[in-house]
This record gives structure tokens, C-alpha cells and sequence, in this order.
């Protein structure tokens, strides 16, 4: 049910969330896109956007969610995270309350979503190093006590960007074959379940 | 040939004047122009030219437009006129002559009288007079931090290619943080809600601070109350009316979004909550912020049920959205042709979805909503549909709606002001009180108590006959 010029073997919806202003919109377009905008506009409401990558054998498309972060409208998001198989939550690493709500985040993250859903921590802003208010470590320990993933990106100068949604997507991919006991790129074509 | 202008200076204090212009637009995205895609960063203030349209959008950016329809300008002058004559005797116009007002809303507010025409429709102008030193008041409070620090960050994300707010600490941006700012403290209960920035940002491209200050807090309170408050209660249930309505609307785009399970929220939150404003065209937008604020809220319920209905509102258009994602997708990559001011207007007046069917769809869908959710917890007041309800709810006096320009014509003796009595007595909505608008009084003849400071001379707006003398100039203007 794909376009024509697109052949995948499988769709995969990530979700973006963390605090307002910490950079999910930029991710979102830097990773699909290759774009970024000093000046993108507020997200109200959702939006998304694809892209497609290899993961080991299999071609996924990946559907990246994004939507506003400030705390009202949490109260809108449970058709937001519907059929989600990774989150990457993200704070912005030069401003330390950004990262004091990530258990928050968590918690209406695994409220809403399912329990498998694979999780990375990700401290986006490291082009603004020399602002930096949460110490790497840190925040790397608090992922590995957590059982989440953890990289540090710029969605500004693209550092591990790729990496991080790649590494998600993997860890979704692992995630889902564990569960269906066999190997990803045997599965036949799995469309994102509503 | 656009119109250019220097770096992103300081807007006139005094709200913009859009005259309507009989140039035609160059072709969107010149040379110098050509790289400004989503990855330039427009950090104004820079000395290089920028063109900008009618509308002050950077040309080749994403809020201009191509090629723009122009009312003719001898069109445009009539209207003007006829629109000032409203003004100038504004209760007369809303006690009988609702219909007409409304009418020439449907037609387009003239450029140049929009701002203030928004604050005599919102009623805004009426609770500027009866707080005169609030938002002087509230400007020169702090605000609390937590809110300030959000309200900050998004300065530089509202219109970001509108000549006005380009600048980062320019004065557009400036005036964002104080409306926003003075609503927190106005209202700290609601305190800020990220949606209310476009909107306040429409509203200052037409007005200043202050009045822009006013306009937000009708359209919170009135138009649509709820909308911006914790909990987002309100936009869930118009969500779920919007689709209700749908349903005789285009039962073919009904069962499809139901059959692929979208939820409302996940397409109708930035269309209601901005008011179409970062969805439509601008010169759209424009037109339905003109309905809306003459009728309200269910011009937005039109819009989206039309935009809804011709967007998947066939088998044929279905061929392309098989999936949700696909569907979803479809919704945010709206046709221009559906979008463009003259269908679109046309299709939301003839849409024949009313008040009082929205209303009721309002208590199927708030006892539904309390079946599954309970009571609500932010609990709204009523919306008021439009500018006459508001009128009719707020209580006399209306002394403000006297004109108060600020250039004065007509020089001569001290002028007596208006007397106040007669005033009053055009309070009674009932009977039909002799015509007693400014104009009334003395026309021309001197010595005559005469209305101070008029704003027009011409003799085609001198309202002293009755009301119903234009009316039939008015059926294809």
C-alpha cells in the first residue's frame, strides 16, 4: 500500500516528546528532511513526517511523530502515541529543568504507550557545548538505570542524528523479531497496526 | 513589482495600513531570494532588501502568495466608505441592520479598516474603554518566570517570514511577548497556551499592543472560551463535533476517517486552535478572521467541514489515502484550490451548518464526554456566536463606540460633546430610537452641536438618511 517508488518492508512509528523548545521539530526535519530552521514554528497539534533507511536486510519506513511539548496539551496526546514502537525523549543539554522532567515524560509515556515500546534518551543541543548544564554522565547513568538508550545529537549541525534515529529503529526491529521469535528480515511485510 | 522595504524595522505604532494595491506580484522567489528555503536562517535586521507582499511576507517565502485576487480599487473605496459609516454609527448597525453587517463581512473587510473593524465585531474596543489603563497596568508587571520563559521561546517561532516579527527583539516580537505576557497576568488561572501566539500575532499585524491585548481576550472568553486552557477540553469536544457534523456533510470523508481510526485531535488542534491561520492562504485566512469575527465560531466549524469534505469527500479523492499515514498526510497537504479565498468563501457561506446545530451536537457530545472522562474539569462559559451576542450580553454603556480618531478635521469652535442622553436612549434594542448617530445632527450647518473629530468628509458617508438608502448598491459590492 506504499507508493510505487517506495518498497518497504515494514512501517515503523517513532514519537518525539520532551519539553517545549528542546528541539524535536529540528530532529524531526533534520532526519527526514536534512533541514533546519533557527525559526521553525511552534508545533501545535501533530506532525510528522518518513523516511525510509535499511535496517540490516529490511527496507523501514520509518513515520516520526512529533508534537507540542508544553504541558496542557498533554492532556490531548493518547491518539498520539497509538501504535508507537519508539519514543525518543529529548532535552535540550544546556538547560538542566528540561532534563528534571524526563521521569515525567516517562511516566505518561508508559501510561499511554505500549509496554515494549523501545526508549532512547536523547540530550539534543551539543553545538551549544559551551552551555552545557546536564553532564553527560549523568544523564547516560540515569538511561542505563532506566533501561533506555542514550546518545547526544545536534540537530543544528547533525551530529548523531542519524545515529540516533538508526539506532532506534534497530531497537525496534530487535524488539519486535524477539517477540515474534524470528529474524527481521523474514517477517513478511507488517503495516503499522492502527 | 512587490513592494520592497529595507531589514525588518519597527511596524507604525498605529497598526498597518494595507491600502489595496493594483500592482501585480512579482514572481514569488527572485534571484537574491532563491535559497531561502526552510534551512536559511532569517535573523532580521540585516541591511539587504527583502520583498515583501501585500500582506508583509517575505516573497518566496512560505506565507506569500502568487498571484492575489484585487478588488478593484473604486470597489475598495466604496467599501471603505460604507464600512466607515458603520463605524461611525456602529450600535444603530448591530441593533437593525445585523444582516447587512454581516453581509459585508462575507465580502471582505476593506484593508485598511480591518483592525479596527475586528475591535468593533469582538467587542474588544468596548472592554479597551472600560479598562482604560489595564494593559499599562499589566505591561509593566513582571510575570511570572514559568511562563515567561516559554512565552520567550516562542517569539521567533510565530510568522517567522512576516516582515513584522522576522527580527528577533524586534518590535513585532516585542509586542508578542507584552500581549502574551499581559494575558498570563490578566488571567493567570488560564495563564499561556502556545496556541494563543499566532493568534495574537494576527491580531498585532492589524493593531497595536493594546487593542491586539483586548481582541485575545475576547476571542479567549467569547469566541472560544476553553480553548486555550489547561486540560484542552474544549477543542477535544469541537474535535468531536467537527466529526459529528461531518457526517451529513460528506458521509464519504465520515467513513473514511473512521474506518482508519483518526481522531479528530490529530488534524483539527492547529486549524481551530490558530483559526486557520497557519493552514489557509493569508489573503483566506483574512476572509475567514472577517466572518468569524461577525459570526463565530461556526465559520471555523464550516471551514474545516469544507475542507474535510473536498479533501476526501469522494472515491475519486480516496484513490491517494488508502492508509492512515497516508490520510493524515493528505489533510496537512491541502489542495490549493480548495484553499483559495474565493471557493473557499463561498463554500463556508453556503454550507448550511448552523448555530444551533452545533450547539446541540455541543450536549450530545459533552454528555458522551461525561459518560467516559466525568465532569469536565475546566469548565467555560457559553461561547457567544458572533459579534451581536457579544453586543447584546454586554451591558450599556456604549459610549465608547463613538469614533475617537486621532486627526482632526473640522476646526472651529470648541466643540460641545455629544450629549450623552441621546446616547442612552439608542440603548432600548426594542423600538426604533430616532436616528441620532453624529451625522444626524447638523449636517454642515453651522453652529450646530456637531459630532467632534471626523474622520471623513465626503458626502457619501453622511448616514443622516435612513439606513436602508444603500442597500441596493450593496448587492454586488
Amino acid at each position: 500500500m506504499g507508493s510505487p517508488e517506495e518498497d518497504y518492508n515494514f512501517v515503523f512509528k517513532v514519537v518525539l516528546i520532551g519539553e517545549s523548545g528542546v528541539g524535536k521539530t529540528n530532529l524531526l526535519s533534520r532526519f527526514t528532511r536534512n533541514e533546519f530552521n533557527h525559526d521553525s514554528r511552534t508545533t501545535i497539534g501533530v506532525e510528522f513526517s518518513t523516511r525510509t533507511i535499511l535496517v540490516g536486510d529490511a527496507v523501514v519506513k520509518a513515520q516520526i511523530w512529533d508534537t507540542a511539548g508544553l504541558e496542557r496539551y498533554r492532556a490531548i496526546t493518547s491518539a498520539y502515541y497509538r501504535g508507537a514502537v519508539g519514543a525518543l525523549v529529548v532535552f535540550d543539554i544546556t538547560k538542566h529543568q528540561t532534563y528534571d522532567v524526563v521521569d515525567r515524560w516517562l511516566k505518561e509515556l508508559y501510561d499511554h504507550a505500549e509496554a515494549s515500546i523501545v526508549v532512547m534518551l536523547v540530550g539534543n543541543k551539543t553545538d551549544l557545548a559551551q552551555a552545557r548544564e546536564v553532564p553527560m554522565e549523568e544523564a547516560k547513568m540515569f538511561a542505563d538505570n532506566n533501561g533506555l538508550l542514550f546518545v547526544e545529537t545536534s540537530a543544528l549541525d547533525s551530529t548523531n542524528v542519524e545515529e540516533a534515529f538508526e539506532t532506534i529503529l534497530k531497537g525496534t526491529a530487535l524488539e519486535l523479531s524477539q517477540a515474534f521469535e524470528c529474524e527481521v528480515a523474514a517477517l513478511s511485510p507488517w503495516l503499522s497496526h492502527p | 513589482m512587490a513592494k520592497s522595504r529595507g531589514g525588518g524595522g519597527p511596524s507604525s505604532p498605529g497598526g498597518r495600513s494595507l491600502a489595496g494595491t493594483r500592482e501585480s506580484l512579482a514572481d514569488p522567489g527572485g534571484d537574491e531570494l532563491s535559497s531561502l528555503g526552510s534551512d536559511s536562517e532569517i535573523n532580521g535586521g540585516g541591511p539587504e532588501e527583502r520583498r515583501v507582499d501585500k500582506f508583509g511576507f517575505i516573497v518566496g517565502s512560505r506565507g506569500a502568495e502568487g498571484t492575489l485576487e484585487e478588488v478593484p480599487l473604486e470597489v475598495l473605496r466604496q467599501r471603505e466608505s460604507k464600512w466607515l459609516d458603520m463605524l461611525n454609527n456602529w450600535d444603530k448597525w448591530m441593533a437593525k441592520k445585523h444582516k447587512k453587517i454581516r453581509l459585508r463581512c462575507q465580502k471582505g473587510i476593506p484593508p485598511s479598516l480591518r483592525g479596527r473593524a475586528w475591535q468593533y465585531l469582538s467587542g474588544s474596543k468596548v472592554k479597551l474603554e472600560q479598562n482604560m489603563g489595564k494593559f499599562d497596568e499589566l505591561d509593566l508587571l513582571t510575570g511570572d518566570p514559568k511562563w515567561l520563559d516559554v512565552i520567550e521561546r516562542d517569539l521567533h517561532r510565530q510568522f517567522p517570514f512576516h516582515e513584522m516579527f522576522v527580527s528577533r527583539g524586534g518590535h513585532g516580537q516585542q509586542d508578542l511577548f507584552r500581549v502574551l505576557k499581559a494575558y498570563t497576568l490578566y488571567r493567570p488561572e488560564e495563564g499561556y497556551c502556545q496556541a494563543q501566539a499566532p493568534i495574537a500575532a494576527v491580531l498585532l499585524m492589524h493593531m497595536p499592543a493594546e487593542q491586539a491585548f483586548w481582541c485575545l481576550v475576547q476571542i479567549c472568553e467569547k469566541y472560544l472560551p476553553g480553548y486555550y486552557s489547561e486540560k484542552l477540553e474544549a477543542i477535544q469536544l469541537d474535535g468531536q463535533i467537527l466529526f459529528s457534523l461531518l457526517h451529513k456533510v460528506s458521509p464519504v470523508a465520515y467513513k473514511h476517517l473512521s474506518k482508519q481510526k483518526i481522531d479528530p485531535i490529530l488534524y483539527m488542534t492547529e486549524w481551530f486552535m490558530c483559526a486557520f491561520s497557519r493552514t489557509l492562504p493569508w489573503s483566506s485566512v483574512l476572509r475567514v478572521w472577517d466572518m468569524f469575527f461577525c459570526e463565530g465560531v461556526k465559520i471555523i466549524f464550516r471551514v474545516g467541514l469544507v475542507l474535510l469534505k473536498h479533501t476526501l469527500g469522494s472515491s475519486d479523492k480516496l484513490k491517494s489515502c488508502q492508509g492512515q499515514y497516508e490520510t493524515m498526510e493528505r489533510l496537512r497537504a491541502l489542495s490549493p484550490k480548495i484553499m483559495q479565498e474565493a471557493f473557499l468563501v463561498q463554500e463556508v457561506i453556503e454550507l448550511p451548518v448552523t448555530e444551533r446545530q452545533i450547539e446541540r451536537e455541543h450536549l450530545i457530545q459533552l454528555k458522551k464526554w461525561r459518560e467516559t472522562h466525568g465532569e469536565l474539569q475546566c469548565k467555560s462559559p457559553p461561547r457567544l456566536h458572533g459579534a451581536k451576542a457579544i453586543s447584546e450580553a454586554e451591558p450599556a454603556p456604549r459610549k465608547a463606540l463613538e469614533p475617537v480618531p486621532s486627526i482632526i478635521v473640522s476646526p472651529g469652535p470648541a466643540p460641545v460633546p455629544k450629549a450623552r442622553k441621546s446616547k442612552e436612549k439608542s440603548r432600548d434594542k426594542g423600538p426604533a430610537s430616532p436616528a441620532n448617530g453624529p451625522e444626524a445632527e447638523g449636517n454642515g450647518a453651522p453652529g450646530t452641536t456637531r459630532e467632534l473629530l471626523h474622520p471623513q468628509v465626503s458626502p457619501h458617508h453622511q448616514s443622516k438618511e435612513s439606513l436602508s438608502s444603500r442597500e441596493s448598491e450593496d448587492t454586488y459590492l
